[in-house]
């Protein structure tokens, strides 16, 4: 939807500035929860900013609206950096995230279309979430829609069949309207995903199912902005797989390595440490 | 051969179920054009083949990938579409269960999962095939509906109820089925029928076995043993009323199922009984906890005891107070 010449440096400085206070509420929502899934909702921090403060065609104020571009949130437990991003988007007020876990909120460690304004589908078990964004993008075909459809995926839900299955059935329906994303931040519960079960070559894998695939560094704001803008338009009969590198844990240093942040409780000390960091601009790169 | 020839009833009704709803989703799609169809290559042996020619932008064959059809039809549900998925009953419930499960039922999504060789209906198709389980884990999903027809007009007005519903409904049918069953009883959902009276004894049976049912009592009223017969089209929700009622006012239950006697019919009654603290003999026919043998639909039945000489030796023995 936009030209890479309406990009302007002001547009990435602020992106950048929306990704940090992103990933400051991410680490406070974290806390609040006692403990959670930091890792994986910190490397896709960058990549959920420029799609719901740019790409995306949505209107917070009618959360509902029929001819809104869909946002599946395959992995689930992102919900403590995607939460805050509908928020700030305002699809509700932060402080409806306050009573976050306890009995009756709306907000638990995954995400809940009934309950959280903006939230297109249920999520939590993994390998859900590309089969539905495929039977979305065919509701767009069969009511002359001209929406689309972005997922996104971990990279170690790659594992899981039910994706290769709607990967086959994307190609094979010619989906350009769709678009996934996997969240390649390398690492999965319990280590390296190439060590578990390998994923790669995620690219080739795509490519041969019918995708065109990008890969590019997901925590670079002008490479995602490029990637976004290059979708395919109306004539493309080719769904997009994007693959953002990320690091897992990104904007804290200590959360940066490998596996350990995947899930955990973080001391106050500590809270303190991430926030100075997110906001100095630390970690790697 | 079509599955089921040898079907040795009076009026035989072989696969008219199918053909029934395949008109049904005709008129449906005619209707609402927001009803879309998917079958995971399956929609010429279920008789969709009708709505595919009618609506083809709107039918979709998404290929032997059973977990991506029931997210897909998600989608479809998530974006204002109803979906009616096609398969057979057990691929239908076990391939896919946690995609009906936590795709349609946490969110309520509307949907119909329509599926056929519903128990051993199937015959020699073998176990692989067979679907037993397949009520009673449909049963255990919160928001869902559970729907057995007896016959092909009582699928047609299911399939017709399934759309008015507002969440995931499970519909299952037989190979084949007698038109008989239903004596003119309108099809409410949630509500059971009388298809026969009698005090001695209730019959509750669901699906094809209701015509065994309702062939039982009649034997039995010959020989002096009158049986209520009560067909139970919908599992879920239950009409308990219907069953407190039969507990209060008939010597016995026995209940007939093409299907595990778990957590089915059987144990959805059982669980009513014992919650109200009837003290009702109760008899479960079904499948005994068992893989099936090879064998044609109607000798299985036979094997197991709930065809229609079966339920009656069941009934006879339930009100002697012998076995």
């Amino acid at each position: 939807m936009t030209a890479p010449a309406q990009r302007s440096d002001d547009l990435v400085r602020a992106l950048e500035a929306r990704a940090r206070e992103i990933r400051e509420q991410t680490i406070r929502l974290g806390v609040k929860s006692g403990s959670t899934h930091f890792g994986g909702s910190l490397s896709m921090v960058d990549v959920l900013v420029v799609l719901y403060f740019y790409v995306l065609r949505i209107d917070p104020q009618r959360p509902q609206w029929e001819e809104r571009d869909r946002f599946i949130l395959s992995k689930g437990h992102g919900a403590t950096s995607y939460c805050p991003v509908l928020a700030t988007a305002g699809f509700f007020p932060a402080g409806m995230m306050d009573d976050i876990n306890h009995l009756g909120s709306a907000f638990g460690m995954h995400i809940d279309m009934r309950k959280i304004p903006g939230v297109d589908m249920s999520t939590g078990s993994l390998g859900h979430g590309l089969p539905v964004a495929v039977g979305m993008a065919l509701a767009d075909r069969v009511q002359k829609k001209d929406r689309r459809v972005f997922c996104m995926m971990g990279d170690a839900e790659q594992n899981e069949g039910s994706i290769w299955e709607a990967a086959q059935a994307a190609g094979h329906f010619k989906l350009g309207r769709l678009c996934a994303i996997v969240d390649r931040n390398r690492y999965s519960s319990e280590g390296d995903t190439e060590e578990i079960l390998a994923i790669e070559p995620l690219h080739e894998k795509y490519a041969a199912f019918g995708w065109e695939v990008r890969r590019l560094d997901g925590h670079s704001i002008p490479a995602l902005l490029d990637a976004f803008a290059a979708l395919p338009t109306h004539d493309r009969t080719k769904p997009t797989a994007i693959i953002a590198d990320t690091v897992k844990g990104k904007g804290v240093s200590f959360m940066e390595a490998g596996a350990t942040w995947h899930y955990g409780a973080l001391s106050e000390e500590d809270e303190a440490k991430a926030i100075a960091e997110i906001r100095g601009g630390a970690g790697s790169r | 051969m079509p599955y089921g020839t040898t079907y040795n009833v009076d009026t035989l009704e072989l696969l008219t179920s199918y053909e029934a709803y395949g008109r049904t989703l005709v008129e449906l799609g005619t209707a609402h054009p927001e009803v879309v169809v998917l079958t995971a290559d399956l929609s010429r042996s279920t008789r969709a083949t009708d709505f595919f020619t009618a609506f083809p932008e709107r039918a979709f064959n998404l290929g032997i990938a059973e977990q991506n059809m029931v997210g897909c039809a998600a989608g479809l549900a998530a974006s204002g579409l109803v979906p009616f998925v096609i398969n057979i009953a057990t691929f239908q419930t076990m391939r896919s269960f946690e995609q009906i499960r936590s795709d349609f039922g946490y969110p309520r999504l509307r949907g119909v999962f329509m599926s056929i060789w519903s128990g051993l209906s199937g015959g020699y198709v073998g176990a692989t095939h067979h679907a037993i389980e397949d009520m009673a884990l449909m049963r255990l999903i919160p928001n869902m509906a559970v729907l057995a027809p007896a016959n092909s007009e009582d699928t047609a007005a299911a399939t017709r109820a399934a759309y008015d519903y507002p969440g995931p409904v499970y519909i299952r049918i037989a190979n084949a089925m007698d038109p008989s069953g239903n004596e003119g009883n309108p099809f409410v959902l949630g509500s059971m029928a009388v298809t026969h009276t009698g005090s001695d004894a209730t019959v509750i049976a669901c699906g094809a076995q209701v015509t065994d049912a309702n062939r039982a009592a009649r034997r039995l009223a010959e020989d002096g043993i009158t049986v209520r017969v009560l067909y139970c089209h919908t599992l879920k929700p239950l009409d308990t009323a219907a069953v407190l009622a039969a507990a209060r006012e008939t010597g016995a239950i026995v209940t007939v199922e093409d299907h595990t006697t778990i957590g089915g019919l059987g144990g959805a009654v059982a669980e009513t009984l014992a919650e109200a603290g009837a003290g009702t003999r109760l008899v479960r026919l079904g499948v005994p906890d068992v893989y099936a043998p090879i064998g044609y639909a109607p000798e299985l039945y036979a094997h197991f005891g709930y065809d229609a000489d079966g339920i009656a030796r069941a009934v006879r023995q339930a009100t002697s107070g012998a076995g």
